[in-house]
Order: C-alpha cells, then sequence, then structure tokens
C-alpha cells in the first residue's frame, strides 16, 4: 500500500470547517469508514489522523449532497449493499478474490456468465473450499454447486449448510437450512460440511479488503 | 408448562421451546428459546435466555434475560438485568437495571438508570443515564448527558454536546467534602459543546469546554468559551484559533 498524507482530526475540522459533533455523526452513518481513523500515539497523547486526500474528497461530496439526501441514503452511496453489487470476472480474479483455476471450474460448471452477482461469488468460494480440502472428487465438487446453485434463494442469508455424504462409494449431497441438524447413519461418512454464512463472511472480508485498498 | 399456538409462545412455570417467527412470546417464570426468534412482542418475567439471535418489535424484560446471539428491533425495555453475548441495535432502549453487551451497541435513543456494560463502541444519537456506564470503546453520540451515580469509564467519548455531571450532593455538610464522588474515567472526549465534572481525561478537545468541579485533566484543547472551577486541575491548555 502506498504511504499516504496523513491529517490531524485537528486540522482537518480546522480545514474543512465542519464539527466535531458532524464527524462523529457520520462515523455513526458509515459515512466515513472505520479504518480511516487511524489512532497514533503523539507526545500529547492519542490522537487520530485520517487519509488525507481520501477524507478531503470524501467531507467535499458529503457536504455538496447532503442538501438534497439524508445521511441514510449517503451512506449507501459510499457502501453499497452487497446484494445488489455485480462484479467481472476479471476483477474478481485481478483482486484475488477467487484464484483464476476456481474461476473456469466454476464457468465450465454454470456456464459462462458476466457481470457476476454476490451469489455467484459465494457458490465460488463454495467451490475453493470444497476443492482445495483435497478430501473431495471433482465429481462431487460439482455435485454440491449444482444444489447450491439450484436453491440460492432458499438459503441466501441463512445459516444453511452443505453437507456431502458418502456411502458404501455413493455419495449425497445435501443442502440444509440449518446447521447441525442432519445425521448420518453410522455406515455413512460425513465427508464435508460447509457453512454458507461463513463462506459469506469470507467473502465479504475479500471485498471490503478489495475495496479500501 | 409449555404452550405454543401458531403464532405465539407462552411459557408458564418453565418451560423449553425453539424459535422461529411469532406474534407474541410470553414467558412467566423461566424459559429457554433453543434457537433464532423472531417476533412483534416479546416479555418476559422472570428468567429466560434466547440461544440464537432475538429481533423483536417491542421486548420487555422484567427480570433476567440472556441473548447468546445478536439482539435487535425496535423497542427495548429492561427492568432488571440483561446480557447479550454479541451486538445490539435497537431503535429505542429504555433500561432500570443492568444491560451488558458483549460486542458493540446501537440505538438511536438510550436512557438508562442503571449500568450499561459495552464491551465495544456505544452509538446512539441521544444517550441519557442516571447510574454508571463502562465503555471499552468509543461512546458516541449526538448528545451525551449523564450523571454519574457509579465509577465509569469510556476509552473515548465523541459528539455534539457532551455533559457528564456528578453525583447530586444530598445535604451539603461537613463531611459531604469527605466522601468520594463516583468519577468518569476516560482518554479522550471530544466535542463540540463538552461540559464535564468529576472526570479524569488525559485530553478534551471542543468548542466550548467547561471544566467543573472533581476533574483532572490533562490537556485541553479549546477553541471558544472556556471556564474551569476552582476545584479542578487541568495541567494545560492550548488555545486552538480557528482558521
Amino acid at each position: 500500500m502506498m504511504e499516504e498524507e496523513l491529517i490531524s482530526k485537528k486540522d482537518l475540522l480546522r480545514l474543512t470547517g465542519i464539527s466535531y459533533g458532524q464527524l462523529y455523526r457520520w462515523k455513526r452513518k458509515n459515512l466515513i469508514p472505520e479504518e480511516w481513523f487511524i489512532r497514533k500515539s503523539t507526545f500529547t497523547g492519542q490522537e487520530t489522523f485520517f487519509p488525507k486526500q481520501r477524507m478531503l474528497a470524501r467531507i467535499d461530496k458529503i457536504l455538496g449532497m447532503k442538501e438534497e439526501r439524508s445521511l441514510d441514503e449517503l451512506a449507501d452511496l459510499f457502501s453499497p449493499r452487497l446484494e445488489s453489487m455485480m462484479f467481472q470476472r476479471e476483477e474478481l480474479i485481478q483482486r484475488n478474490i477467487v484464484s483464476l483455476s476456481v474461476a473456469n471450474r466454476y464457468f465450465e460448471l454454470i456456464g459462462e456468465k458476466s457481470p457476476l452477482s454476490i451469489d455467484d461469488v459465494l457458490a465460488m468460494l463454495v467451490l475453493e473450499d470444497s476443492l482445495a480440502s483435497g478430501e473431495l472428487t471433482a465429481d462431487e465438487c460439482s455435485m454440491l454447486l449444482q444444489l447450491l446453485h439450484e436453491h440460492m434463494d432458499r438459503v441466501r442469508g441463512k445459516e444453511a449448510e452443505l453437507i456431502l455424504l458418502r456411502k458404501l462409494g455413493i455419495s449425497i449431497a445435501l443442502l440444509s437450512e440449518q446447521v447441525n441438524t442432519v445425521q448420518a447413519d453410522p455406515g455413512s461418512k460425513l465427508v464435508k460440511r460447509i457453512s454458507l454464512l461463513s463462506v459469506m463472511e469470507q467473502v465479504k472480508i475479500r471485498i471490503n479488503e478489495w475495496r479500501n485498498e | 408448562m409449555s404452550f405454543e399456538s401458531k403464532n405465539s409462545i407462552h411459557i408458564a412455570g418453565s418451560g423449553i421451546s425453539t424459535g422461529g417467527c411469532y406474534d407474541t412470546v410470553v414467558i412467566n417464570g423461566s424459559g429457554r428459546i433453543t434457537g433464532d426468534m423472531e417476533c412483534i412482542s416479546f416479555t418476559t418475567n422472570g428468567s429466560s435466555s434466547v440461544e440464537g439471535t432475538i429481533r423483536a418489535d417491542r421486548a420487555t424484560i422484567n427480570g433476567s434475560c440472556r441473548v447468546k446471539d445478536q439482539a435487535s428491533g425496535t423497542h427495548y425495555e429492561v427492568n432488571g438485568n440483561m446480557a447479550v453475548e454479541s451486538s445490539m441495535s435497537v431503535v429505542k432502549l429504555k433500561t432500570s437495571g443492568t444491560i451488558s453487551v458483549h460486542g458493540s451497541l446501537s440505538a438511536e435513543e438510550i436512557e438508562s438508570h442503571g449500568n450499561i456494560h459495552v464491551e465495544s463502541n456505544c452509538e446512539a444519537e441521544r444517550f441519557k443515564l442516571e447510574g454508571a456506564f463502562n465503555i471499552r470503546g468509543l461512546l458516541n453520540a449526538d448528545l451525551i448527558e449523564a450523571v454519574l451515580e457509579g465509577n465509569s469509564s469510556a476509552k473515548e467519548i465523541g459528539g455534539e454536546t457532551i455533559r457528564i455531571y456528578g453525583k447530586k450532593r444530598e445535604r451539603l455538610s461537613w463531611f459531604s467534602r469527605k466522601i468520594k464522588y463516583p468519577k468518569l474515567m476516560a482518554d479522550t472526549i471530544e466535542g463540540d459543546q463538552v461540559e464535564l465534572e468529576y472526570t479524569n481525561a488525559s485530553v478534551v478537545r471542543g468548542k466550548s469546554v467547561v471544566i467543573g468541579p472533581g476533574c483532572e485533566i490533562g490537556l485541553v484543547e479549546v477553541e471558544g468559551d472556556y471556564r474551569v472551577s476552582e476545584d479542578a486541575k487541568v495541567e494545560e491548555v492550548r488555545r486552538i484559533g480557528s482558521m
């Protein structure tokens, strides 16, 4: 990451003429990302600094638009909800959100597609997870993925779980809308359990990292 | 006895129910909800626990309630004791008693007579309290008004108007000077209007700052009005000129 010029909170308020009240209100409304508040110790104790250029640009935008839009609308504008985001295949790969091999495998399975929704990114990470474990065959991975793909609408945002069972050489993929509710008989082997919520968290983390670069 | 109709749970005595979506949930006695729950109204008298998330339009907790995961909704009233082991986000929170949140607490309005413990940040438009608060992170509100009935702490406090008052003195007598008043400990306090009593802070920054009795402040940085009580210690004052 490039060294960016920092500005202290005090200087920022003086330069822009905004008040502590405004700054803290914008922080509460997530108009200014938490990561931009950089705490450093100085000889007077803790002080907060901001990335100067990005912060000045952001304040400029807020002040310019706050007449016609509410703070909540502005917050949406600055950090769009993931559900409505679309991605280009190339940028996902370039930003290391998914690897090239996983992406290629994904398109083989569901067909070429662009732009991609957040559901696709989730599915790709599920695929990555199941491929990486080395416990599943390629066929089993695609079985899980097909299943997820078909029922995505039902499990979106839920604490759902993908499960792969094997018995006597036959594998079965299951999708449960709750976690830890499925029991298998002792003769079958539970090969893989993937919690969709935790994969979704991973998706968010990767996308946020990219956004804050 | 636990009785469950299609849209409500009613536990009288002691009972267990699974989570789900309900109109009303009433627990009189002791009750346990074993999963995530969403309801319009949640009333508990006695002791209850929710072993998942809770989302309620209106929650009234008389007695004690423990929530394993997040608590959210509109209007929460706590008379007694509530512990949320994750974050809590509601519109209005009114408490008399103790509320402790292991994650962050956010609300439009917080009105408390009693104790508030927050492990992370606490955010509100209006934060009014008579009692004590312990906030590990930042207390951020447009209006913060607190009367200290017990020792309080916050790492940082920020907002527009911040008023911290010492406990009201019952009667002035010769020994009232010897009574130790509850204090607030904070690293930094920043606001447009800051009025403090019985507060220890390393740095106070504001447009107008009033340092009242019982304060010990390392550094005050002030742009406009500044007053300091005779019973306060301020090590350094810096005037900040506006540009």
